[in-house]
């Protein structure tokens, strides 16, 4: 079992100016393993979007950690969601990425269901001899404790014991908004499937959209591409934004209860944002100031699988933590509806250049987390120094930014680019310490 | 195919297998030499698992190029040493089999398919992957006199490569010398 005491793996005294977490909190297996079983299946986790499932009898497969998720829309047209295991033999049900199907028929012994979960053949049921003890037993999926949606995006809970998502989302809801309203007529989700896998832990994607200070030294390659763009070599095409130009930018962060956070940063270049051709649109329904905040640079997380990642193209990331050291990522590109082919290719070819595993960014991020995760097993490392940045700005509450959107983060932080902040993993951490203590004591988290 | 259209298809196959050796030797320059300027370079993504993206206007691509531009700016990325994921430089091995005619070879264009695995050795972490698939090529004659004395892959340049990667959980990253 691990060395320390659950509460000391995050040393916060905020009074003495201290914020470090311990490395074993990546590299412990044992940490790992009540990390699934107080984080990830007592947290509101985000399953998908509802433009996946839009007829009756659709479904996508996802994860909860280490449960498989079935995420259907059933023939009365409401989203259910089940744990995705036929519950005479615990055999996985649906094993396409998504599909459209009446009936879900284990492969095993054939049992079958409706997209409502109810179990409408046991197969062979006359002749099977069952006792009365059979039939007093549910045969029906497993229906998830908690499912809702917030702005078209599903979450689902393994515990009956959460807030309700709203209560759980808190203000982070007003970033969620600012990408769910880029479009009068809502958003849909550009057809492709984006999975990879990284050999580290989790909290390393987690805390790499919260953390500008590597753009500079990770991404400096791209920085060089985008240099020579900016005389109009190379790939000009994908109209990627100049990374040099936000270093002069004002930038800051928001951190909320319940481990969400959000770091922000002032808009160098707005007609580099495919939604800046519709600006005006966007305006007129939301407002200048929330128009305005789309164009700017914006990473959020939402604790604990989720990032809306909006500083260069908007996509949606979730991660699944497989083990310790191995983490698999999902990445859907969402966009308007009804966005003109033009400004759609646009958007895509931005989109390539920067994100996936095959992008220009992305995989230097994702080398320095294996990076990271071969360092963790160092002898004579305990606690890291990453959390330090920016600390001496931190403002209780909102700052005039937050009053802007009339938010209540529990702090603000403000600054030039170089203030370079890595501030926002506070919340995260707070939460996953709340979350391990009181998994670890048999407390209720929430009341 | 008639002898004339064989020996057509055969020298532009060269130019297949001379594209993974330029790859595996790092020989960037000769390699982005063998490419048209307005040549397309297209690795689809899958949409599901039967199904390729089929539009590159409606729908994500892993890499979609409408010109060498991209490439080169793929070749400055890696040779910078300044890119994580390429420092050190991994390497690689190119196989190409089954390499067949789409169309009848003719003398300015031979569009062909070859399965192809290629096999990483990703020096930071010490880790092996073989990516492998199956690509179509369109190939033009090349015309200027100066692209033909470039390289001896017998006159012919890559107008067109559309890559089909069959494994695509892809671990930690992938660039254009993995494919």
């Amino acid at each position: 079992m691990t060395m320390l005491d659950l509460g000391d793996y995050v040393d916060d005294r905020p009074r003495e100016g201290i914020f470090r977490v311990h490395r074993d909190v990546y590299s412990d297996p044992d940490l790992f393993e009540l990390e699934l079983k107080y984080i990830f299946e007592r947290s509101w986790c985000f399953l998908g979007l509802d433009v996946e499932i839009e007829q009756p009898g659709d479904y996508v497969t996802r994860w909860i950690a280490r449960t498989p998720i079935l995420l259907t829309r059933a023939s009365d047209g409401e989203v259910r969601a089940f744990i995705n295991v036929c519950p005479h033999k615990g055999a996985q049900l649906a094993v396409a990425h998504k599909g459209c199907t009446k009936y879900h028929v284990c492969p095993y012994h054939g049992w079958a269901f409706d997209a409502a979960g109810q179990c409408v053949d046991v197969k062979d049921k006359a002749a099977g001899a069952y006792p009365s003890a059979f039939d007093r037993e549910d045969h029906n999926l497993i229906a998830l404790p908690r499912l809702a949606s917030y702005r078209g995006l599903i979450f689902g809970s393994l515990s009956a014991d959460v807030p309700s998502l709203e209560a759980y989302l808190g203000d982070m809801r007003t970033f969620i908004d600012l990408a769910m309203d880029q479009a009068p007529d809502g958003m849909e989700i550009v057809p492709g499937r984006i999975a990879y896998t990284y050999r580290a832990n989790w909290k390393l994607q987690m805390d790499n959209a919260m953390d500008q200070y590597h753009l500079t030294s990770t991404h400096a390659s791209y920085m060089g591409v985008m240099e020579k763009r900016s005389r109009g070599q190379g790939n000009v095409g994908a109209q990627q934004f100049d990374w040099k130009k936000r270093l002069e930018q004002e930038c800051g962060a928001f951190n909320f209860a319940n481990g969400h956070a959000m770091i922000w940063l002032n808009q160098a270049e707005p007609q580099k944002r495919p939604i800046y051709p519709r600006i005006g649109e966007i305006e007129a329904v939301h407002g200048a100031v929330r128009a305005q905040w789309m164009l700017k640079a914006r990473n959020s997380l939402i604790f604990p699988n989720m990032q809306i990642a909006d500083a260069t193209t908007l996509n949606v990331r979730t991660f699944r933590p497989i083990a310790v050291d191995k983490t698999e990522m999902r990445v859907h590109c969402i966009a308007p509806k009804g966005e003109s082919p033009e400004v759609r290719r646009w958007r895509l070819r931005q989109f390539e250049d920067f994100f996936m595993p095959t992008g220009f960014a992305s995989p230097d991020d994702t080398v320095c987390f294996e990076s990271l995760q071969t360092g963790y097993n160092a002898h004579g490392l305990d606690y890291l120094q990453g959390y330090y940045r920016g600390i001496e700005t931190v403002v209780s509450g909102a700052d005039g930014a937050a009053r802007e959107l009339a938010i209540e983060p529990q702090f603000s932080v403000r600054g030039g680019f170089d203030l370079n902040m890595e501030t926002s993993m506070h919340a995260p951490y707070r939460q996953w310490r709340r979350l391990m203590c009181a998994g670890m004591n048999g407390e209720k988290v929430w009341s | 195919m008639t002898p004339d259209e064989r020996a057509l298809f055969e020298s532009a196959c060269q130019v297949v297998y001379r594209e993974g050796m330029l790859l595996d030797e790092q020989r960037w320059d000769e390699w982005l030499g063998l490419y048209k300027p307005d040549c397309v370079y297209w690795l689809p993504m899958w949409s599901e698992e039967g199904v390729l993206t089929p539009d590159t206007d409606r729908a994500l691509s892993y890499i979609f190029y409408e010109s060498r531009s991209g490439l080169e700016d793929r070749v400055m990325r890696f040779t910078s040493r300044r890119s994580p994921a390429t420092t050190p430089m991994p390497r690689t091995c190119h196989l190409y089999s089954n390499l067949l005619p789409l169309a009848p070879p003719l003398a300015d264009e031979v569009r062909l398919r070859a399965a192809w695995t290629t096999q990483v050795m990703f020096l930071r972490g010490n880790v092996q992957h073989a990516f492998f698939g199956w690509t179509e090529y369109t190939l033009h004659a090349a015309t200027e006199a100066a692209d033909q004395a470039f390289s001896p892959a017998a006159g012919w340049r890559i107008a067109r490569k559309k890559i089909v990667l069959l494994n695509d959980q892809i671990p930690t990253m992938l660039d254009v010398y993995c494919i």
